[in-house]
């Protein structure tokens, strides 16, 4: 009973890197599995489209694919994928028209040619070489082990037991191998390197934007649903078009100050700080005391080195004395005296 | 044997080593690559895709009737603001050189027939040639990144420029004038 006690963890021990070692090659089978479905695509047509889109990048969008943005030339995409797919086209054709009339950047891979092939091939190339070489170590090893174990007749325990360790170490070691560079092969092949840091990059909440887009776009002359679409294209860092759903709600009713507001932001936050500025100032013509409006068209004054910034920041100190940004305001002002 | 155990301990760093230094080289290099061919110079000087359909007041054009003129396609939406504004501009290019030549034309692409109809009344350009295209896969065939985006095909039916954003008169006179005389 003590005896098999003792001999369970030994066997235990043994069969573990073993195990390891099937486990980890399992999962590079599965994931070079899955980089030849995706390759060759699915047969469901909507997820054929989808595979496609998937590959080709929204020219109006920072970082996201046709298959995952709600911008109007994303969808156009995805509807021209869907009628070339129906005319019996093969992804590669169907890429390739993009590729003609965007450019090679429309892709989302790395081009199959010069640097990008090698940089396709070498990690599958390496997994072999690395194979046939541990391969080669361990045959030698247990050549040197067994002529050792034949020369020096050691203990029946130490002969069953040497020669098998090398051998089972390296094959974890190529597993771990294997392992690594199938990681490296879906990052590189995912894009991960490519998508913004922020909002953006961490949401994905798309049947959101689906349902809102839909209701501003059914109805168009409302301001609400262009607000709200406004809001969850900001949240995600797509300000663009979050700027464009605004400035749709601000046309509709050009005296609502929280829409105007949201567009200055919007402006503001993608660089377009010449538009924010008049708008801001519309809003303050209506609500001298507008905070928000106060703080920004400052700070955006002050950046373009306006003169006029020093009187709205005070302005704004006058109205929101306790306002988080006053401390930091305050010490703008006494720096630029 | 005692001498096994570091071995592997040793050879399992090193292998670590050398697979984290491939995986850091990877990624880095392969998302420079794809950063890298970003935003391709616009194919210009080829022929430009086919434009035909009907309009939102349902007038069927075909841009090929064109031939012979220098067409300026505006790609345009009721629901985007910079295109309310390019409209004067774009009105005001057509009435200086339509004797020259000059029309043009638009695409109204992600929109409703009525919400451009509205829109065409509002900027007082009903008179104009239009093409609806409430899917965009009329723009995607033209290789539009956003909207707006201005495209000026000469005489002979090929692109001979476009134009990302709202257009000025600037950029009309320097890329439309060349063509008309």
């Amino acid at each position: 009973m003590a005896g098999g006690l003792r001999r369970t963890p030994v066997a235990l021990r043994r069969a573990v890197p073993g195990l390891l070692a099937i486990a980890a090659l399992l999962l590079f089978a599965a994931g070079l599995t899955r980089a030849v479905l995706v390759g060759s695509g699915p047969t469901d047509e909507d997820a054929r489209v989808r595979a496609i889109a998937a590959t080709v990048r929204c020219p109006e969008c920072i970082g996201e694919s046709a298959a995952d943005s709600q911008a109007p030339t994303a969808r156009g995409i995805r509807e021209t994928i869907r009628e070339q797919v129906r005319a019996g086209r093969e992804p590669d054709e169907i890429r390739r028209w993009f590729v003609d009339r965007y450019g090679p950047g429309i892709l989302l891979e790395p081009p199959a040619r010069g640097l990008g092939l090698l940089l396709w091939w070498l990690p599958v190339a390496f997994v072999p070489l690395a194979l046939a070489a541990l391969a080669v170590t361990r045959w030698a090893r247990r050549r040197t082990a067994g002529s050792a174990v034949r020369d020096t007749a050691r203990a029946p325990e130490s002969s069953a037991v040497q020669p098998g360790r090398p051998a089972r170490g390296a094959l974890v070691l190529a597993a771990a191998v294997a392992v690594a560079l199938t990681v490296g092969i879906v990052m590189a092949g995912r894009g991960t390197g490519d998508r913004p840091a922020g909002p953006a990059a961490a949401t994905t909440g798309d049947t959101e934007l689906d349902v809102l887009s839909a209701a501003a776009r059914s109805a168009p002359d409302e301001v609400g649903p262009w607000l709200s679409l406004g809001r969850a294209l900001e949240h995600r860092g797509r300000l663009a078009e979050a700027a464009q759903a605004y400035e749709r709600a601000v046309r509709l009713d050009p005296k609502d100050s929280p829409a105007a507001f949201r567009l200055a932001f919007a402006y503001a936050r993608s660089g377009q700080a010449e538009r924010a500025r008049p708008l801001l100032q519309e809003i303050l013509a209506r609500d001298a005391r507008h905070t928000e409006a106060l703080l920004l068209l400052g700070m955006l004054q002050h950046e373009a080195g306006q003169p006029e910034a020093s009187e709205t920041l005070r302005r704004f100190l006058e109205v929101a004395a306790e306002h988080p940004a006053a401390a930091a305001v305050r010490r703008l002002l006494e720096g630029d005296r | 044997m005692t001498g096994q155990r570091p071995l592997i301990a040793r050879r399992a760093v090193l292998v670590g080593a050398a697979a984290a230094a491939g995986l850091a080289a990877t990624v880095p290099l392969a998302h420079a690559l794809r950063a890298g061919d970003g935003t391709p110079a616009a194919p210009a000087n080829r022929l430009a895709s086919p434009l035909a359909g009907t309009g939102p007041d349902g007038t069927f054009f075909d841009l090929a009737t064109l031939r012979g003129h220098v067409a300026v396609v505006t790609v345009w939406a009721s629901w985007c603001e910079p295109c309310r504004r390019e409209f004067p501009v774009l009105l005001a290019a057509q009435e200086s050189w339509y004797e020259a030549g000059l029309r043009v034309v638009g695409l109204n692409t992600a929109d409703r027939p009525a919400s451009a109809r509205r829109f065409l009344r509002e900027v007082g350009a009903e008179a104009l040639p239009m093409v609806s295209d409430p899917d965009s896969r009329h723009a995607v065939a033209w290789g539009v990144r956003g909207i707006p985006e201005t495209f000026v095909v000469d005489r002979g039916g090929r692109l001979a420029a476009r134009h990302q954003g709202e257009v000025t008169r600037e950029w009309l006179v320097a890329s439309v004038e060349p063509l008309l005389r």
